[in-house]
């Protein structure tokens, strides 16, 4: 096997460490042994929220140069969330990296920096689930469903998480 | 999926408490691998050398508390480098005395079980402590199984200070007969052979010994003679400054000054290939840069050889550092793309926002409505928007630090 580079040692180290002492309610690892720079993850919805109960499939996509620059992360079936866009990316600070600021809301120390690591992004995002940012809306719709009709919102959650419970 | 060394393969803390956090505090957070060239900035926090560097030139902050330094703050930690040299060396011996650890407990609680099984006298059961005078009754009642015999008294110091033999005990592997000073020693080289080794030339794995004897060799060929590297045979002139302590970084350079051919000199100067366009010369001068000054960072009988690191280079180039991800000829861009171009800003212009939802936010759509505008007299921003679009799958980073484009309209 060729030396590994800098970002798949890396992985694989996060790798190792996720699987070796995994954060509740997170699985995450690499799809492939050939492909480290692609991840799946399960994200369990938090309790006391309408994601509750729901088991929530993500990508990880990451670059060459991690971990210079962060990586994205796309629900898959997307998910109603004022946060993620309507094609399932999420758009969190933590995965911004620092130049980057599309929404100019955000502070420097929410941003992406190489110290950050896979377990830190993917609570990020479950914490994110359980409280949306309506400064930083990606998905418009559920903005306005969140702040003007909580219940239709959490109504049409729990729908979509008994539906991909096929319940 | 393979084995990667980190903090995790040591016990928890109630088995081995402080080795994860040692082996982790040695460790630089950025690459996570222990420090090369340990370097730190003006807080105080420390990075590989090569790590920080590249980072410093992507934001000027610490990338663990975001505090603004400059590679004017750098300061090699020669301390920090010395733990990280003997660290080196113990970690796979205080691994493997940490898991014999582990086993001895596993043991012993199987041991303990066996013994209740076994014993109708239950005083003795509630004893926890292997104190020496019910060790005895221990090793009478797990005597039966001759793995167990020769493990306990391999490994407890307890057992063999009582025991008859107390200068040699058996291998739980390999069953021989082995001084007890050595047993770790041992164990450590695989069973083979019952030899006594020095500790000192490497205790460790075959792979570590091998690494540190050539590293000596290294030293000790260059202080013998000065044109020890050469017996290399393929050595150039200059690749003995991999030795020499009196080598001196390269300088930062203003590449936007330069000509072409002032960059191909300056590359040729350090045999480096001179092929491709200015950008990718610039890229590999500034990559080049920061490897061979990180290389400087480390102990003289740690740093590379620059064939090596002219193989690396080669190596970042072919995987991402040769390939542009950002725009190149902007005007020939600018014109391939006129349509898009034409289309987005139309887009943009009606005061009501477009109906992909990914755009609607009514605050993002105004800046975007901005830059675009903005840009039309400016061709250089042009690509702006579109890089930094969120959700964009391109790391934008990369590419402002490599096209030096400006991010913010």
């Amino acid at each position: 096997m060729p030396p590994r580079s800098t970002a798949q040692k890396r992985l694989l180290k996060e790798y190792q460490q996720l699987a070796r002492d995994p954060p509740p309610g997170i699985v995450a690892g690499p799809v492939s042994e050939d492909d480290l720079f692609t991840w799946e993850c399960l994200l369990e919805g938090p309790t006391d929220t309408p994601y509750e109960n729901g088991i929530f499939p993500a990508e990880l996509k990451f670059p060459q140069d991690y971990p210079l620059s962060p990586p994205s992360l796309k629900f898959d079936p997307p998910l109603l969330h004022p946060n993620i866009y309507a094609d399932g990316s999420v758009c969190i600070s933590i995965l911004h990296a620092p130049g980057e600021d599309p929404n100019q809301y955000e502070r420097p120390e929410e941003r992406w920096s190489p110290v950050q690591s896979i377990e830190k992004i993917l609570l990020s995002v479950m914490s994110m689930l359980a409280e949306p940012n309506p400064e930083s809306g990606a998905n418009i719709d559920a903005c306005k469903l969140w702040r003007d009709d909580r219940e239709e919102y959490n109504r049409q959650i729990r729908a979509h998480v008994r539906k991909t419970l096929g319940l | 999926m393979e084995d990667v060394p980190d903090p995790t393969d040591f016990p928890p803390n109630d088995i081995a408490p402080g080795l994860r956090e040692l082996d982790e505090a040695l460790r630089c957070t950025i690459c996570g691998d222990l420090f090369s060239g340990p370097l730190s900035v003006a807080c105080g926090h420390c990075f590989c050398s090569l790590c920080i560097r590249t980072q410093l030139n992507v934001k000027a902050e610490c990338p663990l508390c975001r505090k603004s330094t400059t590679e004017f703050h750098l300061r090699k930690v020669q301390s920090i480098e010395d733990a990280v040299q003997a660290w080196k060396i113990a970690r796979p011996y205080i691994l493997q005395l940490s898991r014999d650890e582990v086993q001895r407990r596993l043991q012993f609680a199987e041991a303990r079980a066996a013994l209740q099984d076994v014993s109708t006298r239950s005083p003795k059961k509630r004893r926890r402590n292997p104190s020496l005078n019910d060790d005895d009754e221990v090793i009478e009642i797990i005597k039966p199984t001759s793995k167990m015999n020769g493990q306990r008294s391999g490994l407890s110091p307890a057992d063999s200070s009582g025991s008859s033999t107390p200068q040699s005990v058996s291998c739980p592997v390999c069953q021989k007969q082995v001084p007890m000073a050595k047993i770790n020693q041992h164990l450590d080289d695989g069973c083979k052979s019952p030899t006594p080794i020095e500790f000192e030339v490497g205790s460790s794995t075959t792979n570590n010994k091998g690494k540190q004897k050539q590293d000596w060799q290294k030293l000790f060929g260059a202080a013998e003679s000065s044109t020890g590297s050469k017996g290399k045979g393929k050595a150039k002139s200059n690749s003995k400054s991999k030795l020499e302590p009196s080598a001196t970084p390269i300088p930062k350079v203003a590449y936007h000054t330069l000509k072409e051919k002032r960059l191909r000199e300056m590359l040729s100067d350090h045999d480096l290939p001179t092929t491709g366009d200015k950008d990718t010369l610039i890229r590999r001068h500034e990559r080049w840069v920061l490897v061979y000054n990180a290389n400087l960072d480390r102990n003289p009988r740690d740093r590379e050889t620059l064939e090596e690191l002219i193989r690396k280079l080669k190596k970042w180039e072919d995987t991402r550092g040769g390939k542009k991800i950002g725009v190149g000829d902007v005007k020939a861009y600018e014109k391939a793309n006129k349509v898009v171009f034409a289309g987005l800003i139309e887009a943009a212009r009606p005061k009501k926002p477009p109906p992909k939802p990914q755009q609607d936010d009514p605050e993002h759509d105004n800046i975007e409505q901005q830059r675009i505008t903005e840009a039309t007299d400016d061709p250089s921003e042009i690509q702006v928007p579109i890089s930094s679009s969120p959700g964009s799958s391109v790391p934008p980073v990369t590419e402002d630090e490599q096209t030096g484009m400006p991010v913010d309209g």
